[in-house]
């Protein structure tokens, strides 16, 4: 009985230090900064190192390397002027500010597009609807 | 590679605004008889110039001083800076290379293809560097089998708006395809004999850059890639 007690406590430590160092994770939706880098000639500044700043401070907010197209992304959680860093072995680099808030509210653009599309679509359908009823009224004075 | 200023404004969500790399700018300084190269920011572009650095000595290939006929002389081995060809020089040109660099997913190293974890893409570098301190018929023809930009007419003469006309020669021999940039941006791509033309946008000191690929059988690298720099400085005129 008391060897059972032991086991079913150990037990008990045992799953209780694994929980303490599970990772866990929520996924969420957010706006992101996008920057892209390339060489003038072209190519694209792929898989180099990056760091990212938030307004004023000197720790990096983010450190990665850039994706397959050279790009960096990230969500600031402040507005401001952000400082975006990317360079290579071989001495290439650029040194930037992002407006983060400016850059956000571009992202009105694509959105306005869209927007813009549904209205022209639904005008359609409207004007539709109205030959559809005129047409339907019409058929019925004649029979 | 080639390398440029300035940054234009980003995008959100999966629109990337691009940024040039920036960088590894190659200028001769020349003091009295001296010559010494550098990378990084030259003083007079408006980037950080704060911290240029000599490029190592054993990556120079060459160094070569002309006087204002186009004859010259050339130094195959350089011991230290300053590079001291005895007298000042007309045109002063250099070639450098950093060996072979591969790009990998962790980053270009300076390895090549055959020694590098995971290659994605590689390539041997040279890069060349010409500076004109004055004007000589004899400059509108290549000095160097170096990829080279050559002015076809005095560019010490030329004014704000005015074109330039360029011929960009590898080996002494027309180089067709080569992207030539200045300001920071692509201006043009050499014809099939050697041409651009290129607006100058500004007084100071202009640096106009081409670069050049060729394909290479090799278990080194994919690829040659040739940067040629061209620099000379325009007076501001009233």
């Amino acid at each position: 009985m008391t060897r059972a007690l032991y086991s079913l406590v150990l037990i008990a430590l045992v799953f209780s230090g694994a929980a303490a160092h599970d990772l866990d994770h929520t996924l969420g939706h957010g706006e992101a900064v996008v920057v892209r880098f390339h060489y003038a000639d072209g190519p694209v500044f792929s898989y180099e190192t990056y760091e990212v700043y938030r307004p004023g401070e000197t720790t990096p907010f983010q450190v990665g390397r850039t994706d397959a197209l050279g790009r960096v992304a990230f969500v600031p959680d402040a507005g401001g002027e952000w400082r975006v860093r990317a360079f290579s072995e071989d001495g290439h680099g650029a040194d930037i500010r992002v407006d983060a808030e400016a850059s956000l509210a571009s992202a009105a653009v694509p959105r306005a597009a869209s927007e813009r599309g549904v209205r022209v679509l639904l005008g359609i359908a409207i004007i539709l609807g109205i030959f559809g009823a005129w047409s339907l009224h019409r058929s019925r004075r004649k029979g | 590679m080639v390398v440029v200023a300035v940054f234009s404004a980003c995008l959100v969500f999966l629109l990337g605004a691009p940024a040039p790399a920036e960088g590894h700018l190659l200028w001769l300084q020349m003091e009295g008889s001296g010559l010494t190269i550098y990378h990084g920011h030259p003083p007079g572009l408006g980037l950080d110039s704060s911290s240029p650095k000599e490029v190592p000595i054993e990556n120079v290939l060459r160094a070569s001083c002309f006087e204002e006929s186009g004859n010259g002389a050339a130094l195959d081995s350089v011991g230290a800076y300053p590079i001291d060809f005895g007298g000042p020089c007309a045109a002063a040109s250099a070639l450098v290379s950093s060996g072979y660099w591969t790009k990998t997913p962790y980053g270009t190293k300076n390895v090549p293809k055959n020694e590098a974890e995971s290659p994605i893409s590689s390539w041997l570098s040279y890069e060349s560097v010409k500076h004109l301190a004055t004007w000589s018929d004899a400059f509108a023809a290549p000095l160097t089998g170096n990829l080279e930009i050559v002015p076809l007419h005095d560019p010490f003469s030329l004014d704000e708006g005015d074109k330039l006309r360029l011929l960009v020669t590898l080996e002494g021999k027309p180089a067709a395809g080569a992207i030539v940039v200045y300001d920071g941006k692509p201006r043009g791509e050499t014809d099939s004999e050697g041409h651009v033309n290129v607006k100058i946008r500004r007084s100071g000191l202009q640096m106009i850059l081409a670069s050049h690929r060729t394909p290479l059988q090799s278990e080194k690298a994919d690829e040659i890639v040739r940067t040629a720099v061209l620099s000379f400085a325009l007076e501001e005129k009233p």
